[in-house]
């Protein structure tokens, strides 16, 4: 049975290593599987995992005793990957100003799907989620996968509650349609 | 008249694709990476907390230090005087 958040809270802000060990079994698996579906990409899914670690070890101490593991993680996570984003989109712009980058570059299907699962049904589900833009991504994924709340997901990022119903919405209607279509084909 | 909700967006237990997403499989680091990823995400951690205890430590010695300058340096205005 998995420790109470609040108990693990207090064992992190007094730096203890085996209640940070406890965090890291528990949570270690769910943050990089929620990384690799939403990159797509596992080094960098990787190396996004390392530095959310590394985050809470660094910022241990300054937790508030009400703060929900779980969810500080996962928006660590996905802040990390959102500036990663805008670091690369800025690169890349650059580099299509000087035109060293054509959109040709682009790689096109990412193989983190056939990462993600070894079955049929499933490594559908993970290439349509790839196909849905992100911001609708990680609202699906957060609320449909790892089980938060709309609520819990309208705090995390930020965003109006109304707005997270609209994107998981319609994440949902694009991931329906994608799956009727596989099973077309 | 029957009131829709504004969006169909509450994940059901019936729902086939629910019940997908809800049970796509967990997928784990690599143990080697899992474990260096620990190791330094811990040292991180030590490191800090050592740095604070001997920061702790220090504290009170560095503020009677202060109290004893203030203190010299009031007795030697005193007998200057």
């Amino acid at each position: 049975m998995p420790t109470p958040s609040a108990e693990l809270v207090r064992g992190l802000v007094a730096r203890d290593p085996r209640v940070f060990r406890v965090v890291y079994e528990q949570y270690r698996a769910r943050l990089y599987s929620f990384l690799l579906r939403l990159t797509g990409d596992e080094p960098l899914a990787r190396d996004l995992s390392q530095e959310t670690w590394l985050r809470l070890s660094a910022n241990a101490s300054r937790l508030l005793p009400d703060t929900q593991l779980g969810a500080w993680l996962f928006t660590v996570a996905r802040n990390l990957y959102v500036s990663h984003r805008r670091w690369s989109f800025l690169s890349r712009a650059r580099l299509r100003d000087l035109r060293f980058w054509s959109d040709a570059h682009t790689s096109p299907a990412s193989p983190a799907s056939e990462l993600l699962s070894a079955h049929r049904a499933e490594q559908a589900l993970s290439r349509a989620l790839l196909a849905v833009p992100t911001e609708q991504r990680e609202v699906v994924l957060l609320v449909s996968v790892e089980g938060f709340s709309t609520l819990e997901v309208a705090r995390m990022l930020d965003l109006e509650h109304a707005t997270v119903r609209k994107r998981l919405s319609r994440a949902r209607a694009a991931l329906k349609r994608a799956m009727s279509t596989e099973e077309e084909l | 008249m029957t009131t829709r909700p504004a969006f169909d967006d509450e994940p059901g237990a019936r729902d086939p694709l629910d019940r997908a997403l809800a049970t796509l499989s967990v997928v784990d680091l690599d143990p080697l990476v899992a474990r260096a990823h620990y190791v330094a995400a811990e040292a991180r951690l030590t490191r800090t907390r050592v740095l604070s205890t001997r920061y702790e430590r220090r504290e009170p010695g560095l503020l009677l230090g202060l109290a004893g300058l203030h203190l010299a340096w009031a007795l030697v205005r005193v007998f200057a005087s």
